[in-house]
Order: C-alpha cells, then sequence, then structure tokens
C-alpha cells in the first residue's frame, strides 16, 4: 500500500503532473539550456539533486516553522534556505569531488531562482505530503525535468534544421515545438492511478 | 518629466519583459488560463517589482557586492511575504486562483533582473518607475495571453459569457495551448519588430538573470 | 580595515537586512492575521449554512479519517454538514456534503479549488455538483455519476472527496441509515 502510493506520487510526477510541461516550473533552464544533450543532461541532473536537499532540509524546516507559529516567514525561509544549499553543494564538489564540479559546476548559480526547487519544496508541504513521500516527490520531480529536458533537447536538434516562417525563427518555434511536446504528455492523465490503484 | 515618463514607457514596450526580454516566462504560461487571473498576477508582481527596487535602491551603497544575491533575495521574498498577507487576507479569491504562482514571485527572474541590472545602478525614484513600466508591461502581456486563451478557450472574457456559437477550444486552457498562444505572440511580436525596424536578439531569460555571467547566456538565442 | 570590509561587513549588512525583514513581517502577519482568520471562518460558515440551511448552528465531531476536514452536526437535528477533500490535477478538490438524519445527500458544495479554470473548476458549477442530491449515502461507484467532460481526474477527485465525506458520516453516524 505504502509502496503504490509512492510509486504513484513518483511517476505522476514525472508523467502526469511533469513540472516542466504541466506546471510550468522551470521553463527558463528548459528554453535555455536544452539545445545540447549534454548541458540538457547536466542541469537536470544539478536540479535533481539540489530538489532532493532542498526538501530534506526545508520539511523538517516547517514542522519547526508550525511549531513557533512563524508559518508566515515560510517563502523567506525556504529560499534561503536554498540559497545556502547551492553555495555549499557548490563549495563541497569544488574541494572533494572536481570532476563533478567541472560538470555541474556552472548550473548550480542558476538553481538559486529556479523556480522548480523553491515551487517542489512548497508544493509538498501544500498536498501534506509525509517526510519520505516528499523526498520521493522531490525526485520524481527532479527525473521528470531531466526526462522533458532530454526529449526537448532531441526535438530541438529537429527544430534548428526546420525553415519556419522568418518571423517564428528562434525562440517563437521553439515555444511552439513544446507545446507539441506538452500535448504529448496530456496523454498520460489517469494512466499512474489506473496502474497503481490509488 | 519626459525622462521619468520614458523609463515607465520603456518597460511597457521597449523592453517589455514577457515578449522582448523573455523573463518570468513561468508566471506567463502558468496563470493565464483566464484573463482576470493575468491580470491579478502582474499586478501582483508590479507591486514587488516597485517596492523592492525602491529598496534594493535605497540600499545600493550599503550593500557589499559580495552578498548582494543573497541580500536582494532576502527583500524579495519580504514582500513577496508581505504581499501573500494582503492578498490572503483582503483578496483570498486571488490567492486560491494563484496558488503556488503567488510565492513564486521570489524567483520571478523579471524582479531579481531588474535589481541587478537597474535598481542597483540608479535613484530610488526612477527605480520605482522602473518596477512599474516593468510591471505594467508584464501585467499587459499577461492579461493578453489571459484574454486569448480565455475567449478561445472557454468562450467567455473577464468571465463574462460571450455566447460564441461554437464550442470553445479546451486546448487553449490546457498547458499545450500556453506554449503555443505564447509562441505565437512572439513570433507577432518578432514580425512587428521587422516592420518596424526594431528587431531584437532574444535570449532566452539569460539577458536579466542574474547568473547571466557564469553560464555565459551562450544559448537560446532567437 | 580589511578584514572589517571583506568579512564582517557583509555578514552584519545581511543580519541587519534579515532582522529588518523580521520585524516588518511578523508586525505585518499581527495586523493581517485576524482578518484572514476571520474570512476563512466566514467562508466556512456560509459553506456549512449553503449546504444545509435549515440547520440553526452546528457542533463540530471529531473524526479520524484521513482527508475528512470537519464534521458538524446540526444543533437542530436537520442533519449533517461533511466536507472532505481528495488530490485533483492541481491540489486537493475539497467538498461539503449535506446529509439529512435519514442518511440521504441533500446537497454536495464543491468549495474553490485549484483545477484549470473552465475545465476542472466545473465541478463546483451546478450542472455537476447537483447530482449527488437524493442519492442515499452510500458509497458511490465511478460509474454511477457524470463526470465533466475533458476533466476526469478532477470529476474523479470530487467522488472521491463526497465518498469521503460519506464514510465519514457512516463512521459517525454508527453505519445507521
Amino acid at each position: 500500500m505504502i509502496a503504490a502510493k509512492l510509486g504513484a506520487i513518483f511517476f505522476s510526477m514525472i508523467l502526469v503532473n511533469n513540472y516542466v510541461l504541466v506546471k510550468f516550473l522551470g521553463i527558463c533552464p528548459f528554453l535555455g539550456v536544452s539545445k545540447q544533450l549534454s548541458s540538457a543532461v547536466g542541469m537536470a541532473v544539478a536540479v535533481t539533486v539540489v530538489m532532493a536537499m532542498a526538501t530534506a532540509v526545508t520539511w523538517p524546516l516547517q514542522q519547526l516553522l508550525e511549531r513557533f507559529d512563524l508559518v508566515y516567514l515560510q517563502t523567506i525561509a525556504f529560499i534561503l534556505v536554498i540559497a545556502v544549499l547551492v553555495q555549499l553543494l557548490e563549495l563541497f564538489l569544488k574541494k572533494f569531488i572536481p570532476p563533478l564540479y567541472v560538470a555541474l559546476g556552472v548550473y548550480l548559480p542558476l538553481i538559486t531562482t529556479n523556480c522548480a526547487v523553491l515551487g517542489v519544496t512548497i508544493l509538498n508541504i501544500d498536498e501534506g505530503y509525509s517526510y519520505i513521500e516528499s523526498l520521493v516527490c522531490a525526485v520524481g520531480a527532479g527525473i521528470g525535468f531531466l526526462l522533458a529536458m532530454v526529449l526537448f533537447s532531441g526535438v530541438r536538434r529537429r527544430v534548428e534544421d526546420a525553415n519556419p516562417p522568418k518571423c517564428m525563427e528562434g525562440l517563437p518555434i521553439t515555444l511552439i515545438a513544446a507545446a507539441i511536446t506538452a500535448l504529448s504528455f496530456t496523454g498520460f492523465g489517469g494512466i499512474v492511478e489506473n496502474i497503481f490503484g490509488v | 518629466m519626459n525622462q521619468k515618463l520614458s523609463i515607465v514607457w520603456n518597460g511597457i514596450l521597449k523592453e517589455n519583459p514577457s515578449l522582448r526580454l523573455v523573463l518570468g516566462t513561468c508566471p506567463t504560461l502558468a496563470v493565464t488560463t483566464l484573463a482576470v487571473n493575468g491580470l491579478g498576477m502582474g499586478l501582483a508582481a508590479t507591486f514587488v517589482l516597485i517596492c523592492s527596487g525602491a529598496a534594493v535602491s535605497a540600499l545600493r551603497n550599503v550593500i557589499p557586492s559580495k552578498v548582494r544575491l543573497p541580500a536582494y533575495i532576502t527583500i524579495i521574498a519580504a514582500f513577496v511575504t508581505l504581499l501573500m498577507m494582503l492578498v490572503k487576507a483582503y483578496l483570498p479569491a486571488l490567492n486560491s486562483a494563484l496558488g503556488v504562482y503567488l510565492p513564486l514571485i521570489v524567483v520571478n527572474c523579471i524582479i531579481l533582473g531588474r535589481a541587478e541590472m537597474f535598481a542597483s545602478k540608479n535613484k530610488v525614484f526612477d527605480s520605482a518607475l522602473d518596477g512599474l513600466g516593468m510591471g505594467l508591461g508584464f501585467t499587459l502581456t499577461l492579461v493578453l495571453m489571459g484574454s486569448i486563451r480565455e475567449i478561445l478557450g472557454s468562450g467567455t472574457f473577464f468571465g463574462l459569457d460571450l455566447h460564441i456559437p461554437m464550442d470553445p477550444m479546451t486546448v487553449f486552457i490546457t498547458p499545450p495551448g500556453g506554449f503555443f498562444v505564447f509562441g505565437i505572440l512572439m513570433g507577432l511580436a518578432v514580425l512587428l519588430e521587422n516592420h518596424t525596424g526594431h528587431r531584437i536578439e532574444r535570449r532566452s531569460s539569460c539577458e536579466g538573470c542574474p547568473s547571466a555571467g557564469v553560464c555565459g547566456g551562450e544559448e537560446g538565442q532567437a | 580595515m580589511s578584514t572589517w570590509s571583506q568579512s564582517f561587513k557583509p555578514i552584519l549588512v545581511l543580519t541587519v537586512v534579515c532582522l529588518i525583514a523580521g520585524i516588518v513581517l511578523s508586525s505585518a502577519n499581527v495586523l493581517t492575521a485576524p482578518v484572514i482568520v476571520a474570512y476563512e471562518e466566514a467562508a466556512n460558515n456560509e459553506t456549512y449554512f449553503t449546504a444545509l440551511p435549515e440547520a440553526d448552528s452546528f457542533t463540530s465531531v471529531p473524526c479520524e479519517l484521513a482527508g475528512v476536514t470537519a464534521v458538524l452536526r446540526a444543533d437542530n437535528g436537520a442533519g449533517w454538514v461533511i466536507t472532505a477533500q481528495a488530490r485533483g490535477y492541481g491540489g486537493q478538490v475539497p467538498a461539503a456534503v449535506a446529509f439529512s438524519p435519514e442518511g440521504e445527500i441533500l446537497r454536495v458544495i464543491m468549495m474553490p479549488n485549484g483545477e484549470t479554470p473552465g475545465l476542472g473548476q466545473k465541478v463546483t458549477e451546478p450542472d455537476f455538483a447537483g447530482q449527488f442530491s437524493g442519492m442515499a449515502a452510500q458509497s458511490l461507484s465511478l460509474e454511477d455519476i457524470d463526470a465533466v467532460s475533458g476533466a476526469t481526474i478532477s470529476s474523479r477527485a470530487a467522488a472521491a472527496a463526497i465518498n469521503l465525506a460519506i464514510e465519514a458520516f457512516q463512521s459517525v453516524t454508527g453505519g445507521a441509515a
């Protein structure tokens, strides 16, 4: 039962409630860093790591805020936690795992202002998820982000070769391509609930 | 006086945050299923833009550049929280319509971008005006997006039934419709620019991003 | 001097900024919190009385079921109002269900939700919410309801919330009816 619920959360975050294509969170990196597969993967992995870490810290923090009747400080506390975590992760990777720092380092500073990260921490609280559920949800959101980035970088390779009307070149036609990618994801609605029976 | 007016005008047309600077794309796509939600989101962001612009500008000589980003984020988050309290207390319907996108104004790149690019270098009053202009430009785009999606997707305009003699095209209020309408609008903006000779190079969301220096802003240009 | 501007000044400035933000926000909270609470209470009361206009006042009854947000008994014996919520497309979909003492569903009020406007939010309209009036307080199957077309997930969440309310009703009235 618990496994089914966790599975349902995980897969619905990837397919049904995909953060980029359905909830419109993290559009900036989706459009900005999806031109090459390697950078798309690097960004998405970094986002996944930060999402999981941020949720691991903000969930207990929320309990603390509730305990002291300070829920109104949620937004400010969460964004500062995310900013500090990103800084720490950067320092840690630089010092201890330099190859990973070279691969992910450039994306880290961009993540503080990625709305998908703040979004997942706040939505976990709004949904009333438990600690484990929140972590699963955060990782699922990250994987969903990865999936969207990888798929879309493939789509974009084709878009670059296409020959649209002059005024649609570049970003406008990329947005239309994103619309079609998002359309393909609407087909997943309801599937996850049926598979996991919740 | 003219100069002050041009600061405001700049944000509405010349540097329209959504369609020309390509900032704040997430709320532009997410909340515009109804025109009224677009209006609410736009005005909420305008409030934060004006206040944080003025505050950042007032503190521009006090905040050491080393910690300026965390300081700006704290200031912006404080104003967003203040806004959330006011909205919850006096406009509860807007609160439930905007949901999580209300606190997410904190990470709206328009606000941090303007703090970094304009407010940290200009006088308090000018920064507030810049915030007003940017906010109005953002609001107008959101209302336009919201109107198109609401009319085509639900057959209503600001909640008024238009009695269009055909079934609404629901796809316009779904997420793919959001991407589609935004793409078409941007295409039209470019078409207009080509005619008037004001074509600018669009960099998807990197231009005003405070971290643009790190990623080099090398990708996604239009 | 250089240590001062290199290390201590940034920390001091950040601390002061945070402190000021904290003070401003806590005083704003003191001012707005009562308004927010009063509004929420008024909104809840309005929902309860729209669901069961025959009632004069309500007494809250504890209920442990997950997803059930309030169980209220009308003090004049007009019936019960039970609110419950289930996950939809864009968050929780809450419903208030009024039951007669005999175990019939009198009215279903779908409370404001974050579903897609013009699509999932149609569950709050009488076309959808009205179909439950007169049904017996027994668990509904999905085949029994007319879903909003194009909004299966929202309709299913609404039905799940109503089912939860029915379950709560059966448990507080001891399965009678």
